[in-house]
Protein backbone atom coordinates (compact mmCIF):
# COMPACT_ATOMS: atom_id res chain seq x y z
CA UNK A 1 0.00 0.00 0.00
CA UNK A 2 1.55 3.28 -1.17
CA UNK A 3 1.96 5.99 1.48
CA UNK A 4 2.34 9.66 0.60
CA UNK A 5 2.85 12.55 3.00
CA UNK A 6 2.19 16.21 2.32
CA UNK A 7 4.08 18.63 4.54
CA UNK A 8 2.89 22.22 4.55
CA UNK A 9 4.63 24.91 6.59
CA UNK A 10 2.31 27.09 8.69
CA UNK A 11 2.37 30.74 7.57
CA UNK A 12 5.78 30.03 6.07
CA UNK A 13 7.13 33.53 5.37
CA UNK A 14 6.15 34.72 8.84
CA UNK A 15 7.61 31.59 10.45
CA UNK A 16 10.88 32.18 8.55
CA UNK A 17 11.03 35.70 9.97
CA UNK A 18 10.32 34.35 13.45
CA UNK A 19 13.25 31.96 13.15
CA UNK A 20 15.65 34.90 13.11
CA UNK A 21 13.66 37.34 15.23
CA UNK A 22 12.04 35.66 18.22
CA UNK A 23 10.37 38.91 19.31
CA UNK A 24 7.90 38.39 16.44
CA UNK A 25 6.52 35.23 18.05
CA UNK A 26 2.98 35.57 19.36
CA UNK A 27 2.25 38.97 17.85
CA UNK A 28 0.49 39.95 14.61
CA UNK A 29 3.07 39.96 11.81
CA UNK A 30 2.66 40.55 8.09
CA UNK A 31 5.20 40.07 5.33
CA UNK A 32 4.93 42.63 2.53
CA UNK A 33 5.45 41.93 -1.16
CA UNK A 34 7.91 43.13 -3.77
CA UNK A 35 6.77 46.75 -3.81
CA UNK A 36 5.98 47.04 -0.10
CA UNK A 37 2.31 47.69 -0.80
CA UNK A 38 0.50 44.42 -0.15
CA UNK A 39 0.42 41.73 2.50
CA UNK A 40 1.70 38.48 0.99
CA UNK A 41 1.69 36.48 4.23
CA UNK A 42 0.32 37.03 7.70
CA UNK A 43 0.49 35.29 11.03
CA UNK A 44 -2.50 33.54 12.58
CA UNK A 45 -2.68 36.38 15.12
CA UNK A 46 -3.21 38.81 12.27
CA UNK A 47 -5.61 36.54 10.42
CA UNK A 48 -7.98 36.87 13.40
CA UNK A 49 -8.34 40.58 12.60
CA UNK A 50 -9.54 39.73 9.11
CA UNK A 51 -6.37 40.74 7.28
CA UNK A 52 -6.20 38.85 3.99
CA UNK A 53 -3.39 38.06 1.60
CA UNK A 54 -3.27 40.79 -1.03
CA UNK A 55 -4.69 43.46 1.28
CA UNK A 56 -2.89 46.82 0.91
CA UNK A 57 -0.75 47.78 3.89
CA UNK A 58 -2.68 51.03 4.47
CA UNK A 59 -5.91 49.04 4.87
CA UNK A 60 -4.28 46.39 7.06
CA UNK A 61 -2.88 49.00 9.45
CA UNK A 62 -6.39 50.30 10.13
CA UNK A 63 -7.69 46.80 10.87
CA UNK A 64 -4.70 45.77 12.97
CA UNK A 65 -2.77 48.84 14.17
CA UNK A 66 -0.30 46.93 16.34
CA UNK A 67 0.91 44.60 13.62
CA UNK A 68 4.56 44.54 12.63
CA UNK A 69 5.31 44.69 8.90
CA UNK A 70 8.35 42.92 7.53
CA UNK A 71 9.96 43.29 4.12
CA UNK A 72 10.08 40.04 2.14
CA UNK A 73 13.42 38.24 1.92
CA UNK A 74 13.02 35.42 -0.58
CA UNK A 75 16.67 34.47 -0.34
CA UNK A 76 16.22 33.63 3.35
CA UNK A 77 12.92 31.85 2.72
CA UNK A 78 14.64 29.79 0.00
CA UNK A 79 17.40 28.85 2.43
CA UNK A 80 14.90 27.64 5.04
CA UNK A 81 12.96 25.79 2.35
CA UNK A 82 16.11 23.95 1.19
CA UNK A 83 16.88 22.95 4.78
CA UNK A 84 13.37 21.52 5.08
CA UNK A 85 13.91 19.59 1.86
CA UNK A 86 17.15 18.11 3.20
CA UNK A 87 15.19 16.74 6.17
CA UNK A 88 12.55 15.25 3.84
CA UNK A 89 15.28 13.61 1.77
CA UNK A 90 16.51 11.83 4.89
CA UNK A 91 13.12 10.05 4.98
CA UNK A 92 12.75 9.16 1.31
CA UNK A 93 14.52 9.57 -2.04
CA UNK A 94 11.26 10.51 -3.71
CA UNK A 95 10.41 14.05 -2.66
CA UNK A 96 8.49 16.60 -4.70
CA UNK A 97 9.48 20.19 -3.97
CA UNK A 98 5.94 21.35 -4.79
CA UNK A 99 6.31 24.95 -3.67
CA UNK A 100 8.51 26.97 -1.35
CA UNK A 101 6.57 25.77 1.69
CA UNK A 102 5.00 22.50 0.56
CA UNK A 103 6.49 19.13 -0.29
CA UNK A 104 5.21 15.66 -1.04
CA UNK A 105 7.13 12.65 0.26
CA UNK A 106 6.62 9.19 -1.22
CA UNK A 107 7.22 6.50 1.41
CA UNK A 108 6.54 3.63 -0.98
CA UNK A 109 4.99 0.58 0.69
CA UNK A 110 5.29 1.74 4.28
CA UNK A 111 3.75 -0.53 6.88
CA UNK A 112 4.58 1.23 10.18
CA UNK A 113 2.49 3.56 12.34
CA UNK A 114 1.52 6.50 10.11
CA UNK A 115 0.65 8.85 12.95
CA UNK A 116 4.04 8.30 14.59
CA UNK A 117 5.78 8.89 11.26
CA UNK A 118 3.91 12.16 10.68
CA UNK A 119 4.64 13.37 14.23
CA UNK A 120 8.31 12.47 13.80
CA UNK A 121 8.65 14.57 10.63
CA UNK A 122 6.78 17.43 12.28
CA UNK A 123 8.86 17.45 15.46
CA UNK A 124 12.16 17.06 13.59
CA UNK A 125 11.45 20.11 11.45
CA UNK A 126 10.32 22.05 14.50
CA UNK A 127 13.40 21.15 16.56
CA UNK A 128 15.92 21.56 13.73
CA UNK A 129 14.53 24.73 12.19
CA UNK A 130 11.91 26.18 14.58
CA UNK A 131 9.46 25.82 11.72
CA UNK A 132 5.89 24.71 12.52
CA UNK A 133 4.44 22.43 9.85
CA UNK A 134 1.20 20.54 9.30
CA UNK A 135 1.38 17.03 7.94
CA UNK A 136 -1.15 15.02 6.00
CA UNK A 137 -0.36 11.39 5.41
CA UNK A 138 -2.45 9.09 3.28
CA UNK A 139 -2.80 6.72 0.36
CA UNK A 140 -2.63 9.34 -2.42
CA UNK A 141 -1.28 12.85 -2.87
CA UNK A 142 -4.77 14.37 -3.15
CA UNK A 143 -5.82 12.88 0.18
CA UNK A 144 -2.51 13.83 1.82
CA UNK A 145 -2.88 17.44 0.66
CA UNK A 146 -6.44 17.73 1.96
CA UNK A 147 -5.23 16.17 5.22
CA UNK A 148 -2.45 18.67 5.84
CA UNK A 149 -4.91 21.56 5.40
CA UNK A 150 -7.43 20.05 7.82
CA UNK A 151 -5.65 20.56 11.12
CA UNK A 152 -3.68 23.75 10.64
CA UNK A 153 -1.65 25.03 12.39
CA UNK A 154 0.77 22.37 13.62
CA UNK A 155 -1.63 19.53 12.93
CA UNK A 156 -1.32 15.96 11.79
CA UNK A 157 -3.97 14.11 9.78
CA UNK A 158 -3.77 10.45 8.91
CA UNK A 159 -6.18 9.02 6.36
CA UNK A 160 -5.98 5.30 5.75
CA UNK A 161 -8.50 2.63 4.77
CA UNK A 162 -9.97 2.52 8.27
CA UNK A 163 -11.14 6.18 8.30
CA UNK A 164 -11.30 6.96 4.58
CA UNK A 165 -15.10 6.90 4.25
CA UNK A 166 -15.65 9.07 7.31
CA UNK A 167 -12.94 11.49 6.09
CA UNK A 168 -14.58 11.81 2.66
CA UNK A 169 -17.98 12.45 4.26
CA UNK A 170 -16.50 15.26 6.37
CA UNK A 171 -14.64 16.91 3.52
CA UNK A 172 -16.26 19.42 1.19
CA UNK A 173 -15.40 19.12 -2.52
CA UNK A 174 -14.08 22.66 -2.33
CA UNK A 175 -11.21 21.42 -0.17
CA UNK A 176 -9.81 19.34 -3.02
CA UNK A 177 -6.79 20.83 -4.77
CA UNK A 178 -7.94 21.53 -8.33
CA UNK A 179 -11.56 22.32 -7.48
CA UNK A 180 -12.00 26.07 -7.32
CA UNK A 181 -14.93 28.20 -6.19
CA UNK A 182 -16.73 28.11 -9.53
CA UNK A 183 -16.37 24.37 -9.97
CA UNK A 184 -17.40 23.81 -6.37
CA UNK A 185 -20.58 25.81 -6.95
CA UNK A 186 -21.29 23.80 -10.11
CA UNK A 187 -20.82 20.50 -8.29
CA UNK A 188 -23.03 21.63 -5.43
CA UNK A 189 -25.81 22.39 -7.88
CA UNK A 190 -25.63 18.69 -8.76
CA UNK A 191 -25.82 17.78 -5.06
CA UNK A 192 -22.13 16.86 -4.94
CA UNK A 193 -21.27 18.56 -1.66
CA UNK A 194 -18.74 16.27 -0.07
CA UNK A 195 -15.88 14.17 -1.40
CA UNK A 196 -18.01 11.14 -0.55
CA UNK A 197 -20.74 12.41 -2.89
CA UNK A 198 -18.03 12.90 -5.52
CA UNK A 199 -16.70 9.35 -5.38
CA UNK A 200 -20.23 7.92 -5.13
CA UNK A 201 -20.92 9.10 -8.68
CA UNK A 202 -19.76 6.82 -11.51
CA UNK A 203 -16.29 7.56 -12.92
CA UNK A 204 -17.81 8.01 -16.40
CA UNK A 205 -20.13 10.74 -15.12
CA UNK A 206 -17.23 12.60 -13.44
CA UNK A 207 -15.11 12.26 -16.57
CA UNK A 208 -17.85 13.64 -18.79
CA UNK A 209 -18.21 16.56 -16.40
CA UNK A 210 -14.63 17.38 -15.44
CA UNK A 211 -12.59 15.46 -18.02
CA UNK A 212 -9.37 13.62 -17.19
CA UNK A 213 -8.24 15.73 -14.20
CA UNK A 214 -11.64 15.18 -12.57
CA UNK A 215 -11.40 11.45 -13.16
CA UNK A 216 -7.90 11.39 -11.64
CA UNK A 217 -9.26 13.10 -8.52
CA UNK A 218 -12.05 10.49 -8.41
CA UNK A 219 -9.47 7.69 -8.16
CA UNK A 220 -7.14 9.61 -5.86
CA UNK A 221 -9.96 10.30 -3.38
CA UNK A 222 -10.51 6.57 -3.11
CA UNK A 223 -6.89 6.07 -2.11
CA UNK A 224 -5.71 4.89 -5.53
CA UNK A 225 -2.50 6.85 -6.15
CA UNK A 226 -2.55 7.94 -9.80
CA UNK A 227 -0.66 11.21 -9.59
CA UNK A 228 3.02 10.54 -9.25
CA UNK A 229 5.43 12.37 -6.96
CA UNK A 230 7.78 14.23 -9.30
CA UNK A 231 11.37 14.36 -8.14
CA UNK A 232 12.46 16.93 -10.69
CA UNK A 233 10.88 20.01 -12.09
CA UNK A 234 9.76 19.66 -15.73
CA UNK A 235 11.38 22.16 -18.08
CA UNK A 236 9.79 25.59 -18.15
CA UNK A 237 7.43 26.38 -20.99
CA UNK A 238 8.10 30.09 -20.86
CA UNK A 239 10.28 32.70 -19.17
CA UNK A 240 8.94 36.08 -18.19
CA UNK A 241 10.03 39.21 -16.41
CA UNK A 242 8.39 42.55 -15.85
CA UNK A 243 6.05 44.24 -13.43
CA UNK A 244 5.47 47.79 -12.32
CA UNK A 245 7.18 50.75 -14.01
CA UNK A 246 7.20 52.48 -10.60
CA UNK A 247 4.26 54.73 -11.25
CA UNK A 248 2.67 55.85 -14.52
CA UNK A 249 4.93 57.30 -17.17
CA UNK A 250 4.56 58.74 -20.66
CA UNK A 251 8.20 59.59 -21.33
CA UNK A 252 9.29 57.10 -24.02
CA UNK A 253 12.91 57.21 -22.87
CA UNK A 254 11.96 56.33 -19.30
CA UNK A 255 9.63 53.51 -20.37
CA UNK A 256 12.22 52.13 -22.79
CA UNK A 257 14.92 52.35 -20.11
CA UNK A 258 12.72 50.36 -17.77
CA UNK A 259 12.05 47.76 -20.48
CA UNK A 260 15.77 47.32 -21.06
CA UNK A 261 16.28 46.87 -17.33
CA UNK A 262 13.71 44.09 -17.42
CA UNK A 263 15.37 42.64 -20.51
CA UNK A 264 18.61 42.44 -18.54
CA UNK A 265 16.75 40.52 -15.83
CA UNK A 266 15.11 38.38 -18.53
CA UNK A 267 18.43 37.46 -20.19
CA UNK A 268 19.99 36.80 -16.78
CA UNK A 269 17.29 34.20 -16.13
CA UNK A 270 17.86 32.63 -19.58
CA UNK A 271 21.55 32.28 -18.75
CA UNK A 272 21.05 30.95 -15.22
CA UNK A 273 18.43 28.44 -16.39
CA UNK A 274 20.63 27.53 -19.41
CA UNK A 275 17.77 27.95 -21.84
CA UNK A 276 16.95 29.94 -24.97
CA UNK A 277 13.76 31.19 -26.59
CA UNK A 278 12.28 31.45 -30.09
CA UNK A 279 9.38 33.88 -29.65
CA UNK A 280 9.53 37.14 -27.81
CA UNK A 281 6.46 39.01 -26.57
CA UNK A 282 6.39 42.54 -25.23
CA UNK A 283 3.33 43.81 -23.33
CA UNK A 284 2.75 47.36 -22.12
CA UNK A 285 -0.24 48.15 -19.90
CA UNK A 286 -1.58 51.67 -19.65
CA UNK A 287 -3.28 53.45 -16.76
CA UNK A 288 -6.74 52.39 -17.96
CA UNK A 289 -5.64 48.75 -17.96
CA UNK A 290 -5.42 48.35 -21.75
CA UNK A 291 -2.77 45.97 -22.99
CA UNK A 292 -0.54 46.75 -25.98
CA UNK A 293 1.11 43.62 -27.26
CA UNK A 294 3.92 42.90 -29.71
CA UNK A 295 4.96 39.42 -30.70
CA UNK A 296 8.08 38.48 -32.65
CA UNK A 297 9.28 35.13 -33.90
CA UNK A 298 13.05 35.17 -34.19
CA UNK A 299 14.90 33.29 -36.94
CA UNK A 300 16.43 30.85 -34.44
CA UNK A 301 16.40 30.04 -30.73
CA UNK A 302 18.56 32.49 -28.81
CA UNK A 303 19.59 33.77 -25.40
CA UNK A 304 21.63 36.62 -26.91
CA UNK A 305 20.85 39.96 -25.25
CA UNK A 306 21.47 41.99 -28.42
CA UNK A 307 19.21 39.90 -30.62
CA UNK A 308 16.36 40.10 -28.14
CA UNK A 309 17.10 43.81 -27.64
CA UNK A 310 16.54 44.38 -31.38
CA UNK A 311 13.20 42.65 -31.09
CA UNK A 312 12.33 44.75 -28.03
CA UNK A 313 13.25 47.99 -29.85
CA UNK A 314 11.14 47.01 -32.83
CA UNK A 315 8.20 46.11 -30.60
CA UNK A 316 8.50 49.28 -28.56
CA UNK A 317 8.38 51.45 -31.69
CA UNK A 318 5.26 49.62 -32.81
CA UNK A 319 3.20 49.64 -29.63
CA UNK A 320 4.27 52.77 -27.75
CA UNK A 321 1.68 55.53 -28.16
CA UNK A 322 2.79 59.10 -27.45
CA UNK A 323 0.82 60.74 -24.63
CA UNK A 324 -0.37 57.48 -23.02
CA UNK A 325 0.53 56.76 -19.41
CA UNK A 326 2.04 53.31 -18.94
CA UNK A 327 2.27 51.53 -15.60
CA UNK A 328 3.23 47.91 -16.20
CA UNK A 329 5.24 45.82 -18.64
CA UNK A 330 5.80 42.15 -19.34
CA UNK A 331 8.55 40.46 -21.34
CA UNK A 332 7.74 36.87 -22.24
CA UNK A 333 9.80 34.29 -24.08
CA UNK A 334 8.53 30.96 -25.42
CA UNK A 335 8.94 28.13 -26.30
CA UNK A 336 11.91 27.45 -24.06
CA UNK A 337 14.70 25.09 -25.13
CA UNK A 338 17.74 23.92 -23.21
CA UNK A 339 21.12 25.04 -24.54
CA UNK A 340 22.74 21.82 -23.33
CA UNK A 341 23.47 19.50 -26.26
CA UNK A 342 22.42 22.17 -28.72
CA UNK A 343 23.13 21.52 -32.39
CA UNK A 344 25.62 23.98 -33.93
CA UNK A 345 24.36 26.45 -36.51
CA UNK A 346 25.99 26.81 -39.99
CA UNK A 347 24.82 30.37 -40.28
CA UNK A 348 26.06 33.43 -38.49
CA UNK A 349 23.55 34.69 -36.02
CA UNK A 350 24.04 37.77 -33.88
CA UNK A 351 27.03 40.05 -33.63
CA UNK A 352 30.14 38.35 -32.26
CA UNK A 353 31.71 41.59 -31.03
CA UNK A 354 28.58 42.64 -29.18
CA UNK A 355 28.25 39.16 -27.73
CA UNK A 356 31.77 39.40 -26.33
CA UNK A 357 30.94 42.71 -24.67
CA UNK A 358 27.80 41.16 -23.23
CA UNK A 359 29.78 38.16 -21.93
CA UNK A 360 32.16 40.54 -20.19
CA UNK A 361 29.20 42.37 -18.67
CA UNK A 362 27.87 39.07 -17.35
CA UNK A 363 31.23 38.22 -15.79
CA UNK A 364 31.49 41.58 -14.03
CA UNK A 365 27.88 41.44 -12.85
CA UNK A 366 28.20 37.90 -11.55
CA UNK A 367 30.92 39.21 -9.23
CA UNK A 368 29.60 42.62 -8.30
CA UNK A 369 25.82 42.42 -8.68
CA UNK A 370 23.28 42.28 -11.49
CA UNK A 371 23.16 45.96 -12.46
CA UNK A 372 26.82 46.95 -11.87
CA UNK A 373 27.42 47.15 -15.63
CA UNK A 374 24.25 47.84 -17.53
CA UNK A 375 23.02 48.90 -20.92
CA UNK A 376 23.28 52.68 -21.54
CA UNK A 377 19.56 52.76 -22.47
CA UNK A 378 18.70 52.06 -18.84
CA UNK A 379 20.18 55.44 -17.85
CA UNK A 380 16.80 57.05 -18.59
CA UNK A 381 15.22 54.94 -15.83
CA UNK A 382 17.59 56.48 -13.31
CA UNK A 383 14.98 56.58 -10.52
CA UNK A 384 15.07 52.84 -10.10
CA UNK A 385 18.86 52.58 -10.21
CA UNK A 386 19.23 55.46 -7.76
CA UNK A 387 17.28 53.46 -5.18
CA UNK A 388 19.59 51.28 -3.16
CA UNK A 389 16.92 48.65 -2.49
CA UNK A 390 16.58 47.73 -6.14
CA UNK A 391 20.14 46.99 -7.18
CA UNK A 392 19.64 43.26 -7.02
CA UNK A 393 17.31 40.71 -8.58
CA UNK A 394 14.38 39.42 -6.57
CA UNK A 395 15.29 35.79 -6.27
CA UNK A 396 13.06 32.96 -7.26
CA UNK A 397 13.35 29.60 -5.56
CA UNK A 398 14.94 27.27 -8.04
CA UNK A 399 13.73 23.72 -8.43
CA UNK A 400 10.24 24.11 -7.03
CA UNK A 401 7.33 22.93 -9.17
CA UNK A 402 4.98 25.83 -8.60
CA UNK A 403 4.99 28.93 -6.45
CA UNK B 1 8.52 61.00 10.97
CA UNK B 2 9.36 58.20 13.35
CA UNK B 3 6.96 58.62 16.26
CA UNK B 4 7.58 55.55 18.42
CA UNK B 5 10.32 53.05 19.06
CA UNK B 6 10.09 49.62 20.63
CA UNK B 7 13.16 47.89 21.98
CA UNK B 8 14.10 44.77 23.85
CA UNK B 9 14.88 45.42 27.52
CA UNK B 10 17.33 42.49 27.44
CA UNK B 11 20.20 44.88 26.67
CA UNK B 12 19.42 46.52 30.04
CA UNK B 13 19.25 43.15 31.79
CA UNK B 14 15.44 43.13 31.98
CA UNK B 15 12.66 41.20 30.27
CA UNK B 16 10.11 42.35 27.74
CA UNK B 17 9.80 45.10 25.19
CA UNK B 18 9.79 48.79 26.02
CA UNK B 19 7.77 51.18 23.88
CA UNK B 20 8.60 54.88 23.75
CA UNK B 21 6.48 57.40 21.91
CA UNK B 22 7.01 61.07 21.11
CA UNK B 23 3.67 61.63 22.88
CA UNK B 24 5.04 60.28 26.19
CA UNK B 25 6.21 62.73 28.81
CA UNK B 26 10.03 62.91 28.59
CA UNK B 27 10.48 59.92 26.27
CA UNK B 28 13.80 58.15 26.55
CA UNK B 29 15.64 55.92 24.11
CA UNK B 30 18.31 53.34 24.79
CA UNK B 31 21.68 54.01 23.18
CA UNK B 32 24.79 51.86 23.01
CA UNK B 33 27.91 53.42 24.54
CA UNK B 34 31.37 52.07 25.34
CA UNK B 35 30.22 51.74 28.94
CA UNK B 36 27.14 49.73 28.02
CA UNK B 37 23.58 50.76 27.20
CA UNK B 38 22.20 54.04 28.55
CA UNK B 39 18.84 55.79 28.54
CA UNK B 40 18.88 59.27 27.06
CA UNK B 41 16.06 61.79 26.62
CA UNK B 42 14.60 61.64 23.11
CA UNK B 43 14.16 64.89 21.23
CA UNK B 44 15.17 68.49 21.57
CA UNK B 45 12.81 71.49 21.38
CA UNK B 46 10.00 69.43 19.76
CA UNK B 47 12.37 67.84 17.21
CA UNK B 48 12.77 64.09 17.44
CA UNK B 49 14.59 63.49 14.17
CA UNK B 50 17.39 65.19 12.28
CA UNK B 51 18.06 65.06 8.56
CA UNK B 52 21.35 63.37 7.74
CA UNK B 53 21.92 65.95 5.00
CA UNK B 54 21.72 68.86 7.45
CA UNK B 55 24.27 67.13 9.66
CA UNK B 56 26.61 66.79 6.70
CA UNK B 57 26.12 70.45 5.81
CA UNK B 58 27.32 71.50 9.28
CA UNK B 59 23.99 72.23 10.97
CA UNK B 60 25.27 71.12 14.38
CA UNK B 61 28.81 72.48 14.11
CA UNK B 62 28.17 75.05 16.85
CA UNK B 63 27.11 72.51 19.50
CA UNK B 64 28.72 69.45 20.94
CA UNK B 65 27.40 66.31 19.26
CA UNK B 66 28.41 62.74 18.56
CA UNK B 67 26.98 59.85 16.55
CA UNK B 68 25.37 57.02 18.51
CA UNK B 69 23.53 53.76 17.91
CA UNK B 70 19.95 53.71 19.13
CA UNK B 71 18.68 50.39 20.40
CA UNK B 72 15.51 49.51 18.48
CA UNK B 73 13.61 46.39 17.45
CA UNK B 74 10.71 48.17 15.81
CA UNK B 75 9.78 51.69 14.82
CA UNK B 76 6.50 53.41 13.97
CA UNK B 77 6.22 55.63 10.91
CA UNK B 78 2.80 56.86 9.70
CA UNK B 79 1.03 54.14 11.67
CA UNK B 80 3.18 51.30 10.30
CA UNK B 81 5.34 49.32 12.70
CA UNK B 82 8.34 47.89 10.90
CA UNK B 83 11.09 45.58 11.99
CA UNK B 84 14.58 46.85 12.82
CA UNK B 85 17.42 44.36 12.85
CA UNK B 86 20.39 46.05 14.53
CA UNK B 87 19.35 49.56 15.46
CA UNK B 88 19.08 53.13 14.23
CA UNK B 89 21.74 55.75 13.78
CA UNK B 90 21.27 58.76 16.02
CA UNK B 91 23.02 61.87 17.17
CA UNK B 92 23.70 62.74 20.79
CA UNK B 93 23.68 66.43 21.68
CA UNK B 94 23.92 68.53 24.82
CA UNK B 95 21.03 70.90 25.43
CA UNK B 96 21.33 74.38 26.95
CA UNK B 97 21.20 72.91 30.47
CA UNK B 98 23.97 70.41 29.74
CA UNK B 99 21.77 67.30 29.67
CA UNK B 100 22.18 64.71 26.92
CA UNK B 101 19.53 64.29 24.26
CA UNK B 102 19.28 61.95 21.33
CA UNK B 103 17.81 62.58 17.88
CA UNK B 104 17.08 59.98 15.22
CA UNK B 105 18.94 60.53 11.95
CA UNK B 106 16.79 60.36 8.84
CA UNK B 107 17.44 60.05 5.11
CA UNK B 108 15.20 60.10 2.01
CA UNK B 109 12.97 57.02 1.88
CA UNK B 110 13.76 54.18 -0.46
CA UNK B 111 11.05 53.30 -2.98
CA UNK B 112 10.00 50.29 -0.88
CA UNK B 113 9.82 52.23 2.38
CA UNK B 114 7.91 55.08 0.72
CA UNK B 115 5.23 52.71 -0.58
CA UNK B 116 5.07 50.85 2.72
CA UNK B 117 4.70 53.90 4.96
CA UNK B 118 3.93 56.74 2.54
CA UNK B 119 6.67 58.72 4.29
CA UNK B 120 9.25 60.75 2.40
CA UNK B 121 11.94 60.13 5.01
CA UNK B 122 13.08 57.08 6.89
CA UNK B 123 15.39 56.48 9.84
CA UNK B 124 18.99 55.64 8.99
CA UNK B 125 19.12 51.92 9.80
CA UNK B 126 22.26 50.04 10.77
CA UNK B 127 23.23 47.38 8.18
CA UNK B 128 19.65 47.09 6.97
CA UNK B 129 17.84 48.03 3.77
CA UNK B 130 14.10 48.41 3.59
Amino acid sequence: MKIIAHVDADCFYVSCERIRDKSLIGIPVAVLGNQGACVIARSYEMKKFGVKVGMPVWEAKNVCPDAVYVKRDFEWYGEVSYKMREIFLSYSDVVEFYSIDESFIDFGDYSGDLCKLARKIQSEIYHELDMPVSVGISLSRTLAKIGSDKNKPFGVTVVDKSNLEEFLKNTSVGEVCGIGYKLEARLKQMHIDTCFDYVSRPAKFIKSLLHKPGEEIWYELQGKALLLIKNERPQRKMISRGGSLWGYHKDPKYVFGFLVRNLERFCESLLSEKVEIKNFVLVLIDKEGFEYKFSDEMSDFTQDFNIILNSLKHGFRKIFKVGKLYGYCHLIGFPVRSVCGKQLNFFEYGDERRSKIHDLKQQVNSHFGLFTLRSASTAYASTVFGDKTSDYEITDIKGKLCF
Amino acid sequence: MCTAIEFDAAEFGKNGLIRMSVNDRDPKLGIRTCNGPRYVLWGYSKNFCLKKESLVSGYLCHIQSKPVEIIANRALVNGIWFQIKKGIRGILILDGKGSKRVLILTEPSTHYFKIMTRADRMPVLIDQLI
